[in-house]
């Protein structure tokens, strides 16, 4: 349509404008137009010079996908521009299968890098139904496309490979490397069978790739044939031979191990701490656990340094173990470390770390750097002793809320608290939370009758969060003395310290009276109300039935909801008649409650009413009427 | 309280049931005492029954702590009930301990970490 032509010719010219707002508008407006000019335009501003222009027009060829798409980026993998081939290469590889077609025709290209650009796609695309088209170019003139089909072979991974690979080694000795590691990763018995027969190979290279792919390939009986290279002269032999045993046995028999000199294992060990393949560092850290050996220590204490997280907690165990060598190098290896490893060590020291590395770490609670004083503070908690309690106060007073919320909880942890209730109390004011929170928490450690009495006071106290807080507080301390306080809780103005005393006081248990948690059940606020339901049956059992039957009909659903799930509880049948109306509510909640209920308390006449629970499509109300029915029926065979 | 104790490896289980409260501390202290006195340093404490636990049980938890780092040995918890649960975390004991969901988690770590 000539409207088209016009606006789809203004468009492709917009792409060379100046601005970059009319050149993304192009773009914008050409992944509109279903015409393959507008696809080539398109493919055109890969080359812009913007990277945001460039992105997105590489994001719409990949929903656009399709033959043209792809024929048009597979003859831009010849682009005099590196970056422009590897983008095209990127889309060609993100559009997959549909890129196929285009890719085997660009193999008959007369320009190499287009040739051996097609092939690394391919097998980023990993798709078998190339590897016949892949086979012919292991006999490409030009070495770099048939080392690259050999590359391509090995990530396609498909057996039929194996021959054209096994007949291109022994052809051209250029590709061994790149065919022994395709070999390698499509490892199978075949690949296997043709290797060995080049392990008499005087070019250690080829030798090293074929060990190397051996290894890989992972067929048991290869040690036996790898055992000689163990002490080969030349390190990169024996080094490759001893990855690739290891490699072998260590999923299935771990007697090959014996085969190693110590000396060798140990090197190897060793020098795979400082490799950059993780799996590679924690297998070697899992061999060197069993060693418990000093001379390992300072090639662990380097790896804290450049590593995280699961790597460091294996070397943490490991060093346990070698004990006071390795105390000693981390204490060396601590003074001389930079700021971050300094951290990373004191973190280690502090689950190895003995009472002396104690009075070490204490140096470095006035480091400038606020992190190092924190976890020296976190440190001195898990290692330290009552004396760190000294240096633990210093740091309460510290400028930085994080370090002070660390000495806090630290002495909590040393249980230095009641030395120290004085300053944990004035914690509790500090404008910082976690501070406020932490010395709660050392608080509750303490719980002494300072503690007691603090924290009865703070349920009348004027921030609204010290009566909360104070309240799980003698909760959570549990000694008699808490009883009293709590009790008076329960008439507190705010409800959730009314429903944090209820709580805590059944936990407590020992009531005699339970006239003011019995209060609790006509509170205004549903949650207490709740609380209380839960703590009546607990703490009178079926004789609170009379109590918080009336909560059946509450206003608010939970209450009800709860009522009927405490009723359920009880596990006594003959409250079954104060359930079933409930299996008729509007409210499928409630519904499902009720089944739930009845279910507990194992009456089975009751099985006939859950039959006639309308379900309507509800599925979690069939699931619960098909339980309740069988734990009935089972309870009702079993007796 | 009632404490069971079996035995897995070198690792020593003790099943605790009831408060661990004041009164029960002191028991706790005593079993794990005297198993460190013998030389059994593996120790896992097995929490699933415990439903209660007070100012004094922790206490007495973070005083095994320290005599079983004595001891150069290593102290495991599991099966912690959602209440004491929560004081663990409102105490920020959960990072000083080290705890397991289960039995089987804590007695598979002493599997992979050797302490001799």
């Amino acid at each position: 349509m000539p409207g088209i032509e016009v606006s789809l010719d203004a468009l492709l010219n917009q792409l060379s404008s100046p601005d970059f707002f009319e050149r993304e508008d192009a773009v914008k407006q050409l992944n509109e137009i279903d015409a393959d000019e507008a696809t080539a335009g398109l493919v055109m501003a890969l080359e812009d010079e913007d990277r945001g222009i460039r992105e997105l027009a590489a994001d719409i060829l990949v929903k656009q996908g399709g033959e043209t798409c792809s024929r048009l980026l597979a003859n831009f993998m010849g682009h005099h521009e590196i970056s422009v081939r590897n983008l095209a290469a990127e889309i060609l590889v993100r559009i997959g299968s549909e890129a196929i077609p285009a890719l085997i025709e660009a193999l008959e290209e007369n320009d190499h890098d287009i040739r051996k650009f097609a092939l690394d796609v391919l097998g980023l695309i990993k798709d078998s139904s190339v590897a016949d088209s892949v086979h012919k170019m292991l006999d490409d003139p030009n070495e770099n496309v048939a080392c690259s089909a050999a590359e391509t072979l090995g990530y396609i991974g498909t057996p039929k490979s194996v021959e054209p690979l096994l007949t291109a080694f022994k052809m051209h000795e250029f590709l061994r490397l790149q065919a022994a590691e395709a070999l390698g990763r499509i490892g199978s018995p075949e690949a296997y069978k043709g290797l060995r027969e080049y392990l008499n190979t005087d070019d250690p290279v080829v030798l090293y790739s074929v060990i190397e792919a051996m290894g890989k390939i992972g067929i048991a009986d290869a040690v036996e044939e790898l055992l000689p290279f163990l002490e080969d002269e030349r390190e990169m032999i024996a080094d490759a031979a001893t990855t690739a045993v290891i490699r072998l046995t260590k999923s299935s028999d771990r007697a090959g191990y014996a085969k190693f000199s110590k000396k060798r294992l140990k090197k190897f060990l060793i020098d795979s701490l400082k490799s950059d393949d993780t799996s590679i560092v924690q297998f070697a850290l899992q061999e060197l656990r069993t060693w418990n050996e000093p001379g390992i220590v300072n090639e662990l204490i380097n790896l804290i340094l450049k590593s995280d997280g699961e790597i460091i907690d294996q070397i943490e165990s490991i060093l346990q173990s070698v004990g006071q060598p390795a105390i000693e190098g981390l204490s060396i290896a601590l003074d001389d470390a930079e700021d971050e490893g300094k951290i990373k060590l004191i973190n280690v020291i502090c689950k190895c770390g003995t009472i002396q590395m104690a009075d070490q770490l204490a140096q470095y609670a006035d480091s400038e750097n606020p992190v190092i004083r924190e976890s020296v503070a976190s440190s001195l908690g898990r290692c330290g002793t009552i004396e760190s309690s000294a240096v633990l106060r210093k740091l309460i007073k510290d400028p930085i809320g994080h370090v002070r919320s660390a000495a806090v909880k630290s002495i909590g942890w040393l249980g230095a608290g009641e030395e120290n209730v004085d300053i944990l109390i004035e914690c509790l004011d500090d404008d910082f939370p976690d501070v406020r929170e932490a010395a709660m928490g050392a608080m509750i450690l303490v719980g002494n009758q300072k503690v007691i009495e603090t924290f009865t006071r703070d349920i009348n106290h004027d921030n609204p969060e010290r009566p909360r807080l104070a309240t799980i507080a003698l909760g959570m301390i549990g000694e008699e003395a808490t009883r009293e306080p709590l009790i008076l809780a329960l008439s507190h103005s705010d409800p959730a310290v009314r429903r944090s005393s209820i709580e805590a006081l059944v936990r407590l248990g020992g009531i005699d009276d339970a006239n003011p948690i019995r209060a609790g059940l006509s509170d205004e606020n549903n949650l207490v109300r709740k609380a209380a339901v839960t703590a009546l049956v607990a703490l009178e059992g079926l004789a609170a039935i009379d109590d918080i039957k009336h909560l059946l009909s509450d206003d608010d659903i939970w209450v009800r909801y709860h009522t009927i799930d405490s009723i359920g509880s009880l596990k006594n049948p003959k409250y079954s008649t104060l359930i079933l109306p409930f299996l008729e509510d509007e409210q499928d909640i409630l519904k499902i409650a009720a089944i739930k209920a009845i279910a507990s308390l194992g009456d089975q006449s009751c099985i006939a009413h859950l039959r006639k629970v309308v379900a309507d499509g509800n599925k979690d109300l069939e699931v619960a009427v098909e339980e309740a029915t069988r734990a009935l029926m089972e309870a009702d065979n079993n007796e | 309280m009632e404490i069971q104790v079996n035995e897995e490896g070198k690792t020593k289980i003790l099943s605790l049931e009831g408060k661990l409260d004041l009164a029960n501390a002191a028991k706790l202290k005593e079993s794990v005492i005297a198993l460190l006195n013998e030389g059994k340093t593996q120790i896992h404490l097995n929490m699933k029954q415990v439903d209660f636990i007070n100012s004094s049980g922790l206490g007495a938890l973070v005083s095994l702590m320290k005599e079983v780092r004595v001891h150069k040995g290593r102290l495991t918890l599991s099966d912690l009930a959602p209440y004491v649960n929560e004081i663990f975390e409102i105490t920020q004991l959960s990072h000083v301990f080290e705890i397991y969901k289960t039995n089987d988690e804590a007695l598979a770590s002493y599997n992979t970490v050797m302490t001799d």
